[in-house]
Protein backbone atom coordinates (compact mmCIF):
# COMPACT_ATOMS: atom_id res chain seq x y z
CA UNK A 1 0.00 0.00 0.00
CA UNK A 2 1.44 3.70 -0.88
CA UNK A 3 1.61 5.58 2.42
CA UNK A 4 -0.53 8.53 0.28
CA UNK A 5 -3.49 6.24 0.13
CA UNK A 6 -3.19 5.93 4.37
CA UNK A 7 -2.62 9.27 4.38
CA UNK A 8 -5.46 10.26 2.58
CA UNK A 9 -7.67 7.90 4.65
CA UNK A 10 -6.62 9.41 7.48
CA UNK A 11 -7.77 12.59 6.40
CA UNK A 12 -10.74 10.71 6.52
CA UNK A 13 -11.33 9.66 10.02
CA UNK A 14 -13.59 11.15 12.70
CA UNK A 15 -12.60 14.73 13.69
CA UNK A 16 -13.31 13.67 17.42
CA UNK A 17 -9.82 11.60 17.91
CA UNK A 18 -8.43 15.15 15.76
CA UNK A 19 -9.89 17.10 18.52
CA UNK A 20 -8.42 14.52 21.02
CA UNK A 21 -5.21 15.30 19.83
CA UNK A 22 -5.75 19.30 19.77
CA UNK A 23 -6.96 18.99 23.48
CA UNK A 24 -4.59 16.88 24.75
CA UNK A 25 -2.78 17.99 27.66
CA UNK A 26 0.34 16.34 29.72
CA UNK A 27 -0.17 15.58 33.30
CA UNK A 28 2.16 17.90 34.73
CA UNK A 29 4.96 16.94 36.39
CA UNK A 30 5.06 19.52 40.16
CA UNK A 31 8.64 19.59 40.75
CA UNK A 32 8.20 20.09 44.03
CA UNK A 33 5.11 17.11 44.53
CA UNK A 34 7.89 14.89 43.13
CA UNK A 35 10.81 16.10 45.84
CA UNK A 36 7.71 15.89 48.47
CA UNK A 37 7.02 12.22 47.51
CA UNK A 38 10.45 11.17 47.19
CA UNK A 39 11.35 12.56 50.86
CA UNK A 40 7.96 10.52 51.83
CA UNK A 41 9.03 7.62 49.69
CA UNK A 42 12.65 7.40 51.93
CA UNK A 43 11.25 8.07 55.44
CA UNK A 44 9.27 5.17 54.44
CA UNK A 45 11.65 3.10 53.05
CA UNK A 46 14.30 3.77 56.32
CA UNK A 47 11.19 2.81 58.96
CA UNK A 48 9.89 -0.17 56.81
CA UNK A 49 13.80 -1.37 56.18
CA UNK A 50 15.41 -0.19 59.39
CA UNK A 51 12.55 0.43 62.03
CA UNK A 52 9.54 -1.68 61.48
CA UNK A 53 12.05 -4.76 61.01
CA UNK A 54 14.53 -4.35 64.24
CA UNK A 55 11.14 -4.00 65.93
CA UNK A 56 9.74 -7.46 64.89
CA UNK A 57 12.54 -9.35 65.21
CA UNK A 58 14.11 -8.99 61.72
CA UNK A 59 11.11 -11.28 60.63
CA UNK A 60 10.99 -10.03 57.06
CA UNK A 61 7.37 -9.08 55.66
CA UNK A 62 6.67 -9.82 52.17
CA UNK A 63 5.73 -6.89 49.36
CA UNK A 64 3.88 -8.74 47.08
CA UNK A 65 0.87 -7.23 45.41
CA UNK A 66 -0.90 -8.55 42.79
CA UNK A 67 -2.58 -6.15 40.18
CA UNK A 68 -6.09 -7.29 37.93
CA UNK A 69 -6.55 -5.51 35.30
CA UNK A 70 -9.98 -4.38 33.41
CA UNK A 71 -11.08 -3.10 30.40
CA UNK A 72 -13.04 0.09 30.98
CA UNK A 73 -14.00 2.84 27.72
CA UNK A 74 -11.68 1.50 25.60
CA UNK A 75 -8.41 1.26 28.04
CA UNK A 76 -6.90 -0.76 30.33
CA UNK A 77 -7.45 0.08 34.23
CA UNK A 78 -5.55 -1.47 37.19
CA UNK A 79 -7.06 -2.66 40.24
CA UNK A 80 -5.03 -3.61 43.21
CA UNK A 81 -6.25 -7.09 44.84
CA UNK A 82 -6.95 -7.24 48.49
CA UNK A 83 -7.83 -10.63 50.14
CA UNK A 84 -11.58 -10.86 50.20
CA UNK A 85 -12.44 -8.04 48.00
CA UNK A 86 -14.31 -8.55 44.35
CA UNK A 87 -12.69 -6.09 41.32
CA UNK A 88 -13.66 -6.20 37.60
CA UNK A 89 -11.57 -7.99 34.76
CA UNK A 90 -11.79 -8.21 31.70
CA UNK A 91 -10.41 -10.61 29.03
CA UNK A 92 -7.84 -9.80 27.66
CA UNK A 93 -5.97 -11.61 23.73
CA UNK A 94 -2.99 -12.19 22.98
CA UNK A 95 -1.83 -11.97 19.44
CA UNK A 96 -2.11 -15.69 19.12
CA UNK A 97 -6.08 -15.56 19.69
CA UNK A 98 -5.81 -16.97 23.57
CA UNK A 99 -8.31 -15.67 25.63
CA UNK A 100 -7.62 -15.29 29.56
CA UNK A 101 -7.55 -12.37 32.43
CA UNK A 102 -4.45 -10.39 33.25
CA UNK A 103 -2.63 -10.49 36.73
CA UNK A 104 0.48 -8.70 37.22
CA UNK A 105 3.00 -8.64 40.12
CA UNK A 106 6.20 -6.09 40.89
CA UNK A 107 9.49 -7.74 39.65
CA UNK A 108 11.59 -8.79 43.04
CA UNK A 109 14.56 -7.69 41.32
CA UNK A 110 14.90 -5.17 38.76
CA UNK A 111 18.07 -7.04 36.85
CA UNK A 112 15.21 -9.82 36.07
CA UNK A 113 13.47 -9.41 32.79
CA UNK A 114 9.92 -8.88 32.45
CA UNK A 115 7.69 -11.37 31.43
CA UNK A 116 3.98 -12.69 30.72
CA UNK A 117 3.77 -16.27 31.36
CA UNK A 118 0.64 -17.72 30.22
CA UNK A 119 -1.21 -20.19 32.96
CA UNK A 120 -3.79 -23.08 32.58
CA UNK A 121 -5.02 -25.02 34.88
CA UNK A 122 -2.38 -24.40 37.47
CA UNK A 123 0.74 -24.60 35.05
CA UNK A 124 2.68 -22.70 33.22
CA UNK A 125 3.06 -23.51 29.22
CA UNK A 126 4.39 -20.82 27.71
CA UNK A 127 5.58 -16.93 27.80
CA UNK A 128 4.74 -14.62 25.54
CA UNK A 129 5.76 -11.29 24.41
CA UNK A 130 2.25 -9.00 24.36
CA UNK A 131 -1.09 -8.75 25.38
CA UNK A 132 -3.73 -6.77 22.64
CA UNK A 133 -4.80 -3.57 24.37
CA UNK A 134 -2.48 -3.59 27.44
CA UNK A 135 0.23 -1.29 27.72
CA UNK A 136 3.10 -3.07 29.84
CA UNK A 137 5.05 -1.99 32.24
CA UNK A 138 9.10 -3.23 32.18
CA UNK A 139 8.87 -3.27 36.13
CA UNK A 140 6.34 -6.15 36.48
CA UNK A 141 5.60 -9.58 35.77
CA UNK A 142 2.24 -10.75 34.11
CA UNK A 143 0.34 -14.16 34.18
CA UNK A 144 -2.00 -14.25 31.58
CA UNK A 145 -4.73 -16.81 33.04
CA UNK A 146 -6.29 -18.39 30.54
CA UNK A 147 -9.70 -21.11 31.84
CA UNK A 148 -10.58 -23.84 30.38
CA UNK A 149 -13.91 -22.96 28.24
CA UNK A 150 -15.84 -26.16 29.03
CA UNK A 151 -15.10 -25.71 32.86
CA UNK A 152 -17.46 -22.49 33.06
CA UNK A 153 -17.15 -20.31 35.50
CA UNK A 154 -16.58 -19.94 38.62
CA UNK A 155 -12.40 -20.67 38.05
CA UNK A 156 -10.30 -21.22 40.73
CA UNK A 157 -7.06 -21.15 40.59
CA UNK A 158 -3.29 -20.01 42.15
CA UNK A 159 -0.49 -17.46 41.26
CA UNK A 160 2.89 -18.58 43.41
CA UNK A 161 4.94 -15.66 44.33
CA UNK A 162 9.06 -16.28 45.51
CA UNK A 163 9.91 -13.92 47.66
CA UNK A 164 13.89 -14.04 48.29
CA UNK A 165 14.14 -11.02 50.07
CA UNK A 166 11.93 -12.60 52.55
CA UNK A 167 12.87 -15.86 52.40
CA UNK A 168 9.18 -16.97 51.64
CA UNK A 169 6.69 -19.17 49.05
CA UNK A 170 3.27 -17.45 48.76
CA UNK A 171 0.46 -19.13 47.29
CA UNK A 172 -2.11 -16.88 45.92
CA UNK A 173 -5.63 -18.25 45.18
CA UNK A 174 -7.99 -16.02 43.28
CA UNK A 175 -11.66 -16.93 42.08
CA UNK A 176 -13.07 -15.70 38.74
CA UNK A 177 -16.54 -15.14 38.61
CA UNK A 178 -19.36 -14.29 35.77
CA UNK A 179 -21.44 -11.11 36.72
CA UNK A 180 -24.40 -9.16 35.54
CA UNK A 181 -22.39 -6.22 34.24
CA UNK A 182 -19.09 -8.64 33.60
CA UNK A 183 -16.62 -10.44 35.53
CA UNK A 184 -14.74 -10.14 38.96
CA UNK A 185 -11.71 -11.52 40.47
CA UNK A 186 -11.14 -11.68 44.09
CA UNK A 187 -8.26 -13.26 46.37
CA UNK A 188 -10.10 -15.85 48.20
CA UNK A 189 -6.74 -16.76 50.45
CA UNK A 190 -3.29 -16.51 51.01
CA UNK A 191 -0.54 -19.07 51.80
CA UNK A 192 2.58 -17.97 52.88
CA UNK A 193 5.34 -20.81 53.73
CA UNK A 194 9.05 -20.60 54.49
CA UNK A 195 11.65 -20.89 51.41
CA UNK A 196 13.25 -24.01 51.23
CA UNK A 197 16.50 -23.84 49.54
CA UNK A 198 18.69 -27.05 48.99
CA UNK B 1 -9.64 36.99 22.20
CA UNK B 2 -12.97 35.20 21.38
CA UNK B 3 -14.18 31.80 22.21
CA UNK B 4 -14.51 29.33 19.80
CA UNK B 5 -18.79 29.99 20.04
CA UNK B 6 -18.50 33.55 19.33
CA UNK B 7 -16.08 32.97 16.40
CA UNK B 8 -18.90 30.33 15.18
CA UNK B 9 -21.78 33.05 15.93
CA UNK B 10 -19.64 35.37 13.82
CA UNK B 11 -19.56 32.84 10.64
CA UNK B 12 -23.09 32.35 11.27
CA UNK B 13 -23.69 35.92 11.11
CA UNK B 14 -21.64 36.47 7.90
CA UNK B 15 -19.21 38.56 10.07
CA UNK B 16 -15.66 39.18 8.35
CA UNK B 17 -14.41 39.56 11.33
CA UNK B 18 -14.72 35.71 12.13
CA UNK B 19 -12.00 35.03 9.86
CA UNK B 20 -9.54 37.83 11.71
CA UNK B 21 -10.57 36.24 15.09
CA UNK B 22 -10.18 32.75 13.56
CA UNK B 23 -6.65 33.19 12.63
CA UNK B 24 -5.95 35.82 15.94
CA UNK B 25 -6.52 32.66 17.73
CA UNK B 26 -5.20 29.38 15.93
CA UNK B 27 -3.37 31.28 12.94
CA UNK B 28 -0.06 29.33 14.33
CA UNK B 29 -1.58 25.92 15.14
CA UNK B 30 -2.72 25.92 11.12
CA UNK B 31 0.33 27.28 9.54
CA UNK B 32 2.26 24.75 11.50
CA UNK B 33 0.45 22.10 10.33
CA UNK B 34 0.59 23.12 6.64
CA UNK B 35 4.13 24.08 6.99
CA UNK B 36 4.95 20.20 8.40
CA UNK B 37 3.41 19.32 4.58
CA UNK B 38 5.11 21.51 2.72
CA UNK B 39 8.01 23.03 4.00
CA UNK B 40 7.48 26.55 2.89
CA UNK B 41 6.30 29.57 4.60
CA UNK B 42 4.43 30.50 1.55
CA UNK B 43 2.57 27.77 0.23
CA UNK B 44 0.98 27.21 4.41
CA UNK B 45 0.21 30.88 4.28
CA UNK B 46 -1.94 30.29 0.84
CA UNK B 47 -3.21 26.95 2.16
CA UNK B 48 -4.00 28.69 5.36
CA UNK B 49 -5.86 31.40 3.86
CA UNK B 50 -7.71 29.08 1.32
CA UNK B 51 -8.56 26.67 4.32
CA UNK B 52 -10.37 30.34 5.97
CA UNK B 53 -12.28 30.31 2.70
CA UNK B 54 -13.28 27.18 3.31
CA UNK B 55 -14.34 27.29 6.65
CA UNK B 56 -16.08 30.50 5.40
CA UNK B 57 -18.20 28.51 2.81
CA UNK B 58 -18.77 25.50 5.40
CA UNK B 59 -19.98 27.47 8.19
CA UNK B 60 -22.95 27.38 8.37
CA UNK B 61 -24.42 24.91 8.10
CA UNK B 62 -21.70 23.47 9.86
CA UNK B 63 -21.43 24.10 13.24
CA UNK B 64 -18.62 21.86 14.40
CA UNK B 65 -17.73 20.64 17.98
CA UNK B 66 -14.35 22.01 17.84
CA UNK B 67 -13.25 24.80 15.50
CA UNK B 68 -9.79 24.08 15.65
CA UNK B 69 -10.14 20.63 15.17
CA UNK B 70 -12.35 21.08 12.27
CA UNK B 71 -10.37 23.89 10.75
CA UNK B 72 -7.20 21.66 10.93
CA UNK B 73 -8.88 18.84 8.83
CA UNK B 74 -9.00 21.23 6.08
CA UNK B 75 -5.75 22.90 6.16
CA UNK B 76 -4.64 19.29 5.99
CA UNK B 77 -6.43 18.20 3.05
CA UNK B 78 -5.50 21.82 1.10
CA UNK B 79 -1.44 21.16 2.24
CA UNK B 80 -2.23 17.87 1.19
CA UNK B 81 -3.81 18.31 -2.33
CA UNK B 82 -1.19 21.42 -2.84
CA UNK B 83 2.10 18.43 -1.61
CA UNK B 84 0.94 15.86 -4.23
CA UNK B 85 1.21 18.98 -6.69
CA UNK B 86 4.60 19.78 -6.21
CA UNK B 87 5.45 15.99 -5.24
CA UNK B 88 8.23 16.39 -8.41
CA UNK B 89 10.11 18.74 -6.36
CA UNK B 90 12.87 18.82 -3.55
CA UNK B 91 11.37 16.02 -0.85
CA UNK B 92 12.53 17.36 2.73
CA UNK B 93 9.41 18.01 4.62
CA UNK B 94 8.52 16.58 8.34
CA UNK B 95 5.23 14.92 6.26
CA UNK B 96 7.81 13.25 3.60
CA UNK B 97 10.03 11.85 6.61
CA UNK B 98 6.98 10.47 8.35
CA UNK B 99 5.40 8.83 5.37
CA UNK B 100 8.63 7.39 4.78
CA UNK B 101 8.04 5.53 7.86
CA UNK B 102 4.71 4.50 6.58
CA UNK B 103 5.94 3.24 3.44
CA UNK B 104 8.26 0.57 5.40
CA UNK B 105 5.73 -0.13 7.90
CA UNK B 106 2.90 -0.70 4.63
CA UNK B 107 4.79 -2.60 2.09
CA UNK B 108 3.41 -5.75 0.43
CA UNK B 109 3.18 -6.89 -2.58
CA UNK B 110 -0.15 -8.04 -2.95
CA UNK B 111 -3.29 -5.94 -4.85
CA UNK B 112 -6.20 -6.49 -2.28
CA UNK B 113 -5.12 -3.00 -0.75
CA UNK B 114 -5.44 -1.23 -3.94
CA UNK B 115 -9.26 -2.33 -4.13
CA UNK B 116 -10.17 -1.40 -0.45
CA UNK B 117 -12.09 2.30 -1.06
CA UNK B 118 -10.52 5.22 1.05
CA UNK B 119 -13.72 5.62 3.30
CA UNK B 120 -13.32 1.75 4.25
CA UNK B 121 -9.74 1.89 5.29
CA UNK B 122 -10.39 5.33 7.22
CA UNK B 123 -13.15 3.21 9.55
CA UNK B 124 -10.45 -0.09 9.92
CA UNK B 125 -8.20 2.94 10.37
CA UNK B 126 -10.51 4.27 13.47
CA UNK B 127 -11.20 0.94 14.73
CA UNK B 128 -7.19 0.66 15.03
CA UNK B 129 -7.28 3.40 16.56
CA UNK B 130 -9.66 2.38 19.55
CA UNK B 131 -7.35 -0.25 20.25
CA UNK B 132 -4.44 2.15 21.54
CA UNK B 133 -4.84 3.99 24.68
CA UNK B 134 -5.23 7.88 24.73
CA UNK B 135 -1.43 8.99 24.76
CA UNK B 136 -0.40 6.93 21.95
CA UNK B 137 -3.31 7.45 20.06
CA UNK B 138 -2.20 11.18 20.31
CA UNK B 139 1.45 10.17 19.54
CA UNK B 140 0.55 8.95 16.46
CA UNK B 141 -1.66 11.45 15.19
CA UNK B 142 0.81 13.84 15.87
CA UNK B 143 3.40 11.71 13.95
CA UNK B 144 1.32 10.85 10.62
CA UNK B 145 -1.99 13.38 11.23
CA UNK B 146 -0.31 16.43 12.06
CA UNK B 147 3.36 15.32 10.57
CA UNK B 148 4.56 17.14 14.09
CA UNK B 149 8.42 16.05 14.76
CA UNK B 150 9.70 13.64 17.07
CA UNK B 151 10.37 16.62 19.75
CA UNK B 152 7.51 18.51 19.23
CA UNK B 153 5.91 15.10 20.41
CA UNK B 154 8.27 14.55 23.16
CA UNK B 155 7.27 17.82 24.32
CA UNK B 156 3.68 17.93 24.16
CA UNK B 157 3.59 14.56 26.21
CA UNK B 158 5.92 14.86 28.26
CA UNK B 159 8.30 11.91 27.36
CA UNK B 160 11.51 11.77 25.74
CA UNK B 161 12.58 11.92 22.10
CA UNK B 162 14.00 8.24 22.19
CA UNK B 163 10.36 6.91 23.77
CA UNK B 164 8.67 8.68 20.90
CA UNK B 165 10.83 6.52 18.33
CA UNK B 166 9.72 3.72 20.14
CA UNK B 167 6.48 4.15 21.13
CA UNK B 168 5.93 5.14 17.39
CA UNK B 169 8.32 1.85 16.04
CA UNK B 170 5.58 -0.42 18.46
CA UNK B 171 2.46 1.38 16.96
CA UNK B 172 3.37 0.35 13.52
CA UNK B 173 4.02 -2.93 14.05
CA UNK B 174 0.71 -3.26 16.22
CA UNK B 175 -0.67 -1.54 12.98
CA UNK B 176 0.77 -4.01 9.98
CA UNK B 177 -0.41 -6.42 12.08
CA UNK B 178 -4.00 -5.32 12.46
CA UNK B 179 -3.89 -4.74 8.87
CA UNK B 180 -2.81 -8.09 7.73
CA UNK B 181 -4.95 -9.74 10.33
CA UNK B 182 -7.52 -7.88 8.07
CA UNK B 183 -6.86 -8.41 4.93
CA UNK B 184 -5.95 -5.16 3.96
CA UNK B 185 -2.09 -5.88 3.42
CA UNK B 186 -1.15 -9.60 2.80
Amino acid sequence: MKSEKFSNALGEIDVKYVEEVVSYKAAKKNKWLVWQIAAACIVFVVLTVGIVPFLMGNDEESVFVLTAYAYENNAAVEYELVVGEKVPVSYFETENGLKGFVFSHAKEKTSEISSISIMTEGEMPGVIDEIVGLELETDKHYTLYVPEQSKGFPYNFMIPYTDEAANKVIFCYLLVEETENGYTAVIERMEEFERIVK
Amino acid sequence: MLADEKIIELFFARSEQAIRELDDRYGKVFHKTSFNILNNQLDAEECVNDAYLGTWNTIPPTKPNSLLAYVCQIVRNISLKRYYLKKALKRNSTYDVAMEELDACLASSSTVEDEIETKELARIIESFLDTLSKENRVIFLQRYWFSDSYSDIAQKVGISEKSVSVRLARIRKKMREYLVEREVLV
